[in-house]
């Protein structure tokens, strides 16, 4: 089958079909390939592992995101609360 | 026969109340923004002009949704307009996105990797400490990939956004969007590697 030959030893093929497929938009052929790559390459397979790692990171702290302290200062606080309402005042 | 204590009496709509809103929302706002777009002084000024843009949307809070939601919804549109400006005015010059973007992760002739690029084991210590640590690393890595990819890329991993909206917002075809995640999750897996290791 020569579009499995075409990516067997295709890791830039793999890779990208790896993103894709974090996002469930892999036809089945595509799907096919990349397994059948995989099976052979262990780098890939690594790539695979720390590819999802990350996005799990990523997705995780943004979810954390109300948890890492960072605050605005009171002078900030103070000041937006002013311009709020010297504009209510004028509505 | 129904019975009157099933229905939950509906105590009112939320009501907005501006004259409090630094003070209850800011820091959360702030919080919000400041893992999007980490630049502190721009997370701020996304803050105020969401407080100034509700204002003069008050009218149309109807009440539905609590405050802090629908002030958290006007922020996340600022956002999206802000990675729109920035991705715009940056990189819409003329370099193709192939030739900008496949350096030499992998090698011309065969597609193989590249030595130098090549994955290797992070070895991460399953605790919270090198998590955070980590997570810090890739903020900071993050902000090395050109604006238009950290754009697509946020909306993508952080706002849970459908492909084909971001592609409408950012103007990018489908299969430019492909590459952009592919080629950002690249260059954030060897920035990490170089950083990490």
């Amino acid at each position: 089958m020569a579009t499995l030959k075409e990516i067997a030893y295709d890791c830039r093929k793999a890779s990208y079909l790896i993103e894709k497929k974090q996002f469930g938009n892999i036809s089945i052929k595509e799907r096919l390939q990349l397994k059948y790559h995989l099976t052979g390459c262990s780098v890939c397979r690594l790539y695979q592992q720390q590819s999802v790692y990350i996005s799990d990171i990523l997705h995780q702290a943004f979810a954390d995101f109300n948890s890492t302290g960072l605050s605005i200062s009171d002078s900030d606080i103070t000041n937006m609360q002013k311009e709020i309402n010297l504009r209510l005042g004028s509505m | 026969m129904k019975k009157e204590t099933d229905a939950i009496p509906f105590t009112g709509r939320h009501t907005a109340h501006p004259e409090n809103w630094a003070a209850k929302y800011a820091d959360y706002l702030f919080r919000y923004a400041a893992a999007r777009v980490s630049d502190r002084e721009k997370a701020r000024d996304l803050v105020q002009d969401t407080f100034l843009s509700a204002l003069e949307n008050v009218a149309g809070f109807e009440g539905r949704s609590s405050e802090s939601t629908w002030l958290t919804a006007i922020l996340k549109n600022k956002i999206i307009d802000l990675y729109r400006k920035q991705s715009s005015v940056m990189e819409r010059h003329t370099e193709p996105l192939e030739k900008l973007t496949d350096h030499d992760f992998f090698e011309a002739g065969n597609g193989h990797w590249n030595e130098a690029f090549q994955p290797k084991e992070f070895g991460m210590q399953n605790d919270t400490i090198s998590k955070k640590e980590f997570a810090r690393i890739l903020q900071t890595c993050m902000q090395k990939l050109p604006a238009l990819w950290f754009s697509a890329f946020s909306l993508k991993h952080m706002e849970g956004e459908t492909s084909e909206k971001i592609c409408t917002s950012l103007k990018i075809s489908p299969a430019n969007f492909w590459v952009i995640m592919h080629r950002s999750k690249l260059n954030l897996r060897a920035c990490l590697q170089k950083n990490w290791l």
